[in-house]
């Protein structure tokens, strides 16, 4: 009778809670949907291989050690429990053990797994409420899972235990831990046993129900998502951008002005978001004192996305109803300040108005300009959000613009395009191209660009460089080259390697200098070369990066039609924005050509004895890895290797390198924007490079070395401390001080 | 608000002047809207934003200065006239544009404040006298309500405040806005509206036209010889300046 009994219970209680997972699902399906159809690559081999090494692998999760083999043990813990779990039910159901080979071994499994997951789940909650990792946000919200984990693990093992007490089961050590909870209620009748087996059992299978039914109406969707995301993941190079088609007279709109006008894909994105917070931390705007933090971003069009899908769709996100409690539609409360999110005065302002301090950790809402202060924190950048993101009851759906009053102008125009945040994204979310395509809305529908921004870009259209520079002047760094052999396409029209000189390379007067020391070097190892001379224009990096698609496809086909008229085959570059987007963004325009970075091509001469450096430099020397040579082409050795070949040079490594480098703060257009918010970028990684204490400060791009060499300038240390291009220091020690 | 923006095409303020013939050679050169005329016509879209009616933008120019007047439709202008006529007389193109603004009741006519590249600003000024309306040049801030105009303009450091009413001119001075980037369907619309023409005949008696000008000759300015570091003892160098103001500047 009772058992059933038991059994409709299970049934009715197991499938109205299904059915209400699968409702909160197949909603949030629905808002997904909202979004543009999206044709992915197909490549299943590529996608099955990144689920592997980062779902079943983790390796992105590890980038993090010690909350990477927390989640490790989360990861598999969970899915060798799925089994347990099954076994708990069929025997409270049919009294029987699910037939599991070796299943003593098994039960072994089940406890261990059960207590490590504990030991986890309290390590989590060290790391965040204890350890306070300034990624993690606090609150009660974050720690509901926590109380899941913690109560159903609890629920595992005293059901496993008032089991081996009611059967009255001899204790094992193959079940150390159902053992010792038999043994500790040793004594009971056998009905009391019976009785707290079915409590226990009941329990284990409540809390396992309704924390599936909060996965999906939480971050936690990500057990179902993240997976999902990583399948789809882009499988082309990194970072390259959807292009638009501007032949599409049926078009009514470019870029992202409303949340609808993302692909699904980019929704998917929203959802499988955990806010982890690994991208933020490693965000240079957000680390600086910018309002945007690539995690906000997600989460803010999450929730809008969430809040209008429900409104289009008339269904409610959330089962059962009161799970949303609370109503009120999210907005951006504020509008961001000029001087960005650190300010002491300002927030102890606020703080006076509103009587609830930022929460911030003591140290990280310092002024500007004091000498304490930190090299980066993204602390305030955190709490900006955590105290403006909120609902308001007055706001409705349909007034609130998904540019503005979700994400905001100051956030859109911060971002450096450095993809930190989606190299350490572990569930491969995409935040650059959701940000370019916002970028696209503003330039392409609203004209709307920093000032300065949009001067870079019309001195483009007129003259092909971001100064607006006579285009007739493009050659004019070679003047004055004396026994420097420089020939044109039109001289040697038989040339091996087209060397783009860039508009950096060609007007810039520092740059210029490595454009020289390269050509010397060319000559040297006997490198068949050509240069366009004032036939070349802008690659269309800066353009394109700000969301001016229409300009950069210009470009795009007017540099084409010149590389094809004279039949170019390779292509050097000294520019790793021009290499990125000659090398991935143009072929889809139809460019035939392999494309090199200047390391490259060094380090390939070097290695074949073509170029010898036999100068010693006798200096310690640290290397910053471009974004988009590094990051975005895994181009970080050659680069190095050219220095380690230089007798005499000590390289030593900064903390954040390779991968994790972080932005000089020049990239997505930012090299033409003024920077009034927070602390400079390029500030903060020359202290960075400043902590390993080097002589020189090498680079592979014009807007790094720039930025860099600002920045010692900045901090008062050029006099001790050298910037230079890998070419000027291979140079050096080529020819020595001739 | 019944809006004309006069705008002219200029060379691009960063391209190279080469003279052949007696003549300032355009082949391939680079065309812009002259700067303040691009201030003039984002102030007309701003007053049409703000109160409604239409921008007109009219220029005088050969075939080339169409695209300037697609560039201004593009950032917002409904209509825009083209005078096929390639004279560089103010004030033939003060009375061409005269009959522009004669067919139709314009409450205010913008232009810029002058042309980068000739330096020349009479011609909004003619077509104000042409027209017998109230001018107000080199305006840095702009006020029009119900008919009536209050206009900040920059007085050589100070600012002056002047006011007339409608039907009035006002050429714009750096500083009075910022100009918009055409959208892309700015520029996409732009690219099929049509662009009315007339040949000066139209507009002007045949006498009304005899150029008022003459260009006598074109030259590039002298090369700017290389600066020269004096060296030496201080008494020294102080002399040789001395003798090189005497001697080759004929001051002193």
């Amino acid at each position: 009778m009772w058992q059933l009994l038991n059994f409709l219970l299970f049934i009715l209680v197991t499938a109205s809670c299904v059915s209400m997972i699968a409702t909160v699902i197949r909603r949030r399906y629905q808002y997904i949907k909202l979004g543009n159809p999206v044709e992915l690559e197909k490549e299943i081999g590529k996608r099955i291989f990144t689920v592997f090494s980062q779902v079943f692998g983790q390796k992105k999760l590890l980038k993090d050690r010690k909350s990477g083999i927390m989640h490790v043990v989360m990861f598999y813990g969970f899915i060798i429990l799925q089994f347990g779990a099954l076994d708990i039910i069929y025997r409270g159901l049919s009294g029987h053990h699910l037939p599991y080979p070796g299943y003593p071994y098994f039960q072994f499994s089940q406890e261990l797994t059960a207590f490590l997951i504990l030991i986890t789940a309290f390590y989590a909650f060290y790391r965040r409420y204890i350890e306070k990792l300034k990624r993690l946000k606090r609150g009660w919200k974050p720690s509901l899972v926590l109380l899941f984990l913690t109560s159903l693990m609890l629920a595992v093992l005293f059901t496993l235990g008032f089991d081996r007490l009611r059967t009255g089961e001899p204790a094992s050590l193959l079940a150390p831990i159902s053992s010792l909870i038999a043994g500790a209620f040793s004594g009971l009748s056998v009905t009391t046993a019976q009785t707290l087996y079915y409590v226990a059992w009941w329990a284990h299978l409540l809390i396992l129900l309704s924390f599936a039914l909060y996965v999906p109406q939480s971050k936690h969707f990500h057990l179902i998502t993240a997976p999902i995301n990583v399948f789809l993941a882009r499988t082309g190079p990194a970072g390259k951008l959807k292009s638009i088609d501007l032949e599409d007279e049926d078009a009514e709109s470019f870029g992202a002005g409303r949340i609808e006008d993302f692909s699904r894909k980019q929704l998917l994105d929203l959802y499988a978001c955990v806010e982890c917070g690994r991208c933020t931390n490693m965000c240079p705007a957000a680390a600086t004192g910018k309002v945007l933090s690539p995690m906000h971003l997600i989460v803010k069009m999450r929730d809008h996305l969430t809040e209008k899908g429900a409104a289009v769709t008339s269904r409610s996100p959330w089962m059962p109803a009161l799970a949303g409690a609370g109503t009120g539609i999210h907005t951006v409360q504020v509008a961001p300040r000029l001087e960005g999110t650190w300010d002491k005065n300002k927030a102890a302002e606020e703080t006076a108005v509103s009587g609830t301090p930022l929460k911030a950790s003591p140290n990280s809402s310092v002024a500007l300009h004091t000498p304490d202060e930190p090299v980066t924190d993204i602390g305030p950048t955190i709490a900006w959000h955590q105290r403006y993101w909120k609902k308001s009851a007055e706001k409705k759906i349909e007034d609130v613009n998904l540019i503005g009053d979700v994400i905001t102008e100051d956030e859109i125009w911060a971002c450096t395009t450095c993809r930190n945040c989606e190299d350490q994204c572990p569930v491969d979310n995409e935040h650059v191209d959701k940000i370019i395509d916002l970028r696209r809305y503003l330039v392409l529908m609203e004209g709307k660009v920093p000032q300065e921004g949009q001067r870079a870009m019309q001195n483009i259209e007129r003259q092909g460089n971001p100064w607006g520079m006579s285009r007739n002047d493009r050659s004019k760094w070679m003047e004055g080259l004396e026994d420097l052999h420089v020939p044109t396409v039109k001289e040697n029209p038989d040339f091996d390697y087209l060397f783009f000189v860039g508009s950096m390379g060609s007007y810039d007067n520092r740059t210029i200098k490595v454009t020289r020391a390269f050509v010397r070097l060319l000559n040297k190892a006997g490198v068949n070369f050509a240069v366009l001379g004032n036939e070349e224009k802008n690659s269309g990096d800066t353009p394109r990066r700000m969301g001016n698609e229409l300009l950069f496809q210009e470009l795009c086909q007017e540099n084409i039609a010149t590389f094809e008229k004279y039949h170019v085959q390779k292509i050097v570059t000294a520019c790793p924005h021009t290499f990125n987007l000659f090398k991935n963004e143009y072929p889809e325009f139809g460019l035939k050509a392999e494309v090199l970075h200047h390391t490259q091509l060094l380090d390939q001469l070097v290695s074949e004895g073509k170029l010898v450096p036999k100068q010693r430099i006798n200096e310690r020397i640290t290397y910053h890895d471009s974004c988009y040579l590094g990051r975005y082409n895994g181009v970080f050795d050659q680069p190095r290797n050219v220095l380690k070949a230089i007798p005499g040079l000590e390289l030593v490594e900064m903390k954040r390198s390779r991968e994790k480098a972080m932005c000089c703060g020049a990239g997505g257009g930012r090299m033409w924007m003024e920077e009034k918010a927070g602390k400079r970028v390029n500030i903060a990684r020359t202290e960075q490079a400043l902590e390993v204490h080097p002589g020189i400060i090498s680079s592979a791009c014009p807007y790094c070395l720039t930025m860099l060499s600002d920045g010692t300038k900045m901090k008062g240390v050029d006099e001790q401390i050298q910037t230079k291009d890998i070419a000027e220091i291979l140079a050096e020690s080529v020819f020595g001080t001739e | 608000m019944n809006l004309l923006v006069c705008i002219r095409q200029t060379f691009d303020t960063e391209e190279k002047i080469v003279i052949e013939n007696e003549k300032v050679k355009d082949a391939d050169a680079k065309f812009i809207i002259n700067p303040y005329d691009e201030y003039a016509i984002e102030e007309a879209l701003k007053l049409r934003e703000a109160q409604g009616g239409t921008v007109t933008v009219v220029t005088v120019g050969p075939e080339r200065t169409e695209s300037a007047l697609r560039t201004a439709l593009a950032m917002g202008a409904d209509k825009a006239i083209r005078i096929d006529s390639a004279s560089d007389d103010e004030s033939t193109i003060a009375r061409l544009l005269a009959g522009i603004a004669k067919k139709e009741a314009f409450d205010l006519i913008l232009g810029g404040n002058f042309d980068v590249d000739t330096g020349a600003g009479q011609v909004t000024i003619r077509l104000a006298e042409e027209l017998d309306i109230p001018h107000i040049g080199a305006v840095t801030r702009l006020k029009v309500e119900n008919g009536h105009v209050e206009a900040e303009r920059d007085a050589e450091g100070a600012t002056e405040v002047v006011e007339c009413s409608l039907p009035a001119l006002v050429t714009a001075q750096q500083g009075l806005n910022e100009p918009r980037y055409p959208s892309l369907p700015g520029i996409m619309k732009a690219k099929r509206k049509r662009i009315e023409q007339y040949n000066p005949e139209d507009l002007a008696p045949g006498d009304a036209l005899t150029k008022k000008t003459k260009v006598l000759s074109t030259f590039l300015p002298q090369q700017k010889e290389p600066g020269r570091m004096l060296e030496g003892d201080l008494d020294d160098q102080v002399k040789e300046l001395a003798s090189i103001l005497r001697v080759k500047c004929s001051l002193v």
